[in-house]
C-alpha cells in the first residue's frame, strides 16, 4: 500500500517536539537541533514504505536522527559549548526559586557526556525501557543500566556542586 | 537484596519496581521516600528536558516534504509531471489538510473567518504593490540601521518576540493593512525578496495558501494574529517561512 499523507502527518504531530528536543540536546544548539529533524523526517518520507509496523515509528525515527547527528561530525567538529541560558532566563512563567533550580540543572544536562545523556534521553523523555535502549544504543543491558544510574548520580552531583558555587557567590 | 542494591535500581529507573523490590519496601517501608524522591527528581529531568519547540516546526516538515517524492511513488508518477507542477500540486494538498489550531480569542463563525481571510488576502497584495510602488528600494538588499531595541519594540508591538535577529531580514518596519497596524519585513532569500507581514488580532482557522497576481503567499495562525507570507515560489516561502519562526516567538 503506498504510503498516505495522513500516515505522515500523523508521524510528524507525534513526534516532530519530542525528536526536535532529542536533537536539541544532542546538538546543544536549537537551529542545528530544527536541522536535523527536518532530515530525519525527509528521510523518514522517502523511505517511509519500509516501515512495516507502524509501532515500531517511534524507534525507527530515533535511529534516522542519531545517524543525522553522526553523519554531522563526520563533516565537521563544531564547537559545542554554547549554553543557551536566555532559553532559560527569559522565561517568565517560573518563579525565581524554580527558574534557577532548571536552569542549574538545564546546564547540568547539557554537560552531560553523551554516553550518560541520551540512554536518559531515551528513558525519561522517550519511556524506552532498558531493552528497548540496549538495542537502540547497540549496547548490553547491563551497561545501559550502569549509564542511568551513572547519569543521575552525575547530575545531582552537578547540581550539588553548582548550588554550592551560587551560595558562595551569591 | 539490600539496601545498596535497592538504591542502585531504583536510580537506575525510578519508575520500575518488580517484584523483588515490591518485597523490600514490604520488608523496609521507611524506604519509600528513595522511591517518591527519585521519581520526583525524574520529574524534574523531564520538565527541563521539555525545551520549548520553535514556532511552526510541523508545518515546515510538512511543506519540506511536499517537494519531496516518497522513494515507492518515483516511478509511477514523476515520468508524468514536471517537479514543480508536482510540488506545486502536493503543497496545496497538504496545506489543504492542514489543521492548525487557533488561538480562540472569540468565536467568530468560521464562514466569516473565510471572508475575512479572503479580503485580508487582497489586502495583503495590494499593500506589497503599493510598497513596490512608492519605496521599491525597501525590496532590494540593503543595510537598514535599526537598534536593537527598537527592533525588539516593533516585535512587542505586534504580540512578537524577537529572539535572536531573523537571518536575511533587510527590511523591517511598522505599516498598516487591511485596517490594522502590522509589521512589515523583508527577508533577502535565494530567489529574491520575502514579503513577512505580521498582523495582531486578526484570525483565520488554518494555515492557508493563496496565489494571487503572480505570487505565492501563506497565512499562518498564531497566538494573538497572523502571520502573511509572500515571494515568487513556494520554495522561498518554505525558507523563509524558517528564517522567521527560528528567531520569533508569539504569545
Amino acid at each position: 500500500m503506498p504510503p498516505s499523507n495522513s500516515f505522515f502527518e500523523q508521524l510528524v504531530k507525534a513526534y516532530a517536539n519530542d525528536l526536535f528536543r532529542y536533537a536539541f540536546w544532542l546538538s546543544k544548539d536549537r537551529d542545528i537541533a530544527e536541522d536535523l529533524v527536518q532530515e530525519t523526517f525527509s528521510r523518514a518520507w522517502k523511505s517511509i514504505d519500509k516501515l512495516k509496523d507502524e509501532n515500531a515509528a517511534k524507534a525507527w525515527l530515533i535511529t534516522i536522527l542519531r545517524r543525522e547527528n553522526a553523519r554531522r561530525f563526520e563533516k565537521y567538529q563544531p564547537d559545542l559549548v554554547e549554553l543557551e541560558d536566555a532559553l532559560m532566563a527569559d522565561k517568565a512563567q517560573y518563579e525565581p526559586d524554580e527558574k534557577m533550580e532548571r536552569q542549574l540543572l538545564y546546564q547540568a544536562i547539557l554537560s552531560l557526556e553523551p554516553q550518560f545523556k541520551e540512554p536518559l534521553l531515551l528513558q525519561v523523555q522517550w519511556g524506552f525501557s532498558g531493552e528497548e535502549i540496549a538495542e537502540q544504543l547497540d549496547l548490553k543491558l547491563a551497561t545501559v543500566n550502569t549509564r542511568l544510574f551513572r547519569a543521575r548520580q552525575l547530575l545531582k552531583k552537578r547540581l550539588t556542586q553548582s548550588e554550592s558555587a551560587k551560595r558562595l557567590i551569591g | 537484596m539490600n539496601e545498596f542494591e535497592f538504591q542502585q535500581r531504583i536510580q537506575q529507573d525510578p519508575k520500575q519496581l518488580d517484584l523483588e523490590m515490591l518485597d523490600f519496601l514490604k520488608a523496609h517501608p521507611e524506604k519509600i521516600d528513595w522511591v517518591k524522591s527519585a521519581r520526583a527528581f525524574d520529574q524534574r529531568i523531564s520538565k527541563t528536558l521539555s525545551v520549548e519547540v520553535p514556532e511552526g516546526l510541523h508545518d515546515r516538515i510538512l511543506l519540506k516534504s511536499s517537494f519531496e517524492t516518497p522513494a515507492a511513488n518515483d516511478r509511477h508518477w514523476l515520468k508524468n509531471l514536471s517537479v514543480f507542477a508536482a510540488s506545486f500540486v502536493g503543497v496545496v494538498f497538504i496545506l489543504n489538510l492542514w489543521i492548525s489550531p487557533l488561538e480562540k480569542q472569540a468565536s467568530i463563525p468560521s464562514g466569516q473567518l473565510s471572508a475575512q481571510a479572503f479580503q485580508m488576502e487582497g489586502a495583503i497584495i495590494e499593500h506589497i504593490f503599493e510598497h513596490a510602488k512608492e519605496a521599491p528600494e525597501i525590496m532590494l538588499k540593503q543595510d537598514q540601521n535599526i537598534q536593537e531595541a527598537e527592533l525588539e519594540s516593533m516585535f512587542l508591538n505586534v504580540g512578537a518576540i524577537l529572539n535572536k535577529p531573523v537571518e536575511f531580514m533587510s527590511y523591517a518596519g511598522e505599516c498598516e493593512v487591511d485596517g490594522e497596524k502590522g509589521l512589515h519585513l523583508v527577508l533577502q532569500e535565494i530567489e529574491g525578496p520575502v514579503t513577512i507581514i505580521v498582523l495582531p488580532g486578526k484570525q483565520i482557522e488554518s494555515m492557508q495558501a493563496f496565489r494571487q497576481s503572480g505570487l505565492e503567499g501563506q497565512m499562518i495562525p498564531v497566538k494573538g494574529g497572523v502571520v502573511a507570507i509572500v515571494g515568487h515560489s513556494v520554495q522561498q516561502l518554505a525558507s523563509a517561512q524558517k528564517h522567521f519562526f527560528q528567531a520569533v516567538t508569539f504569545g
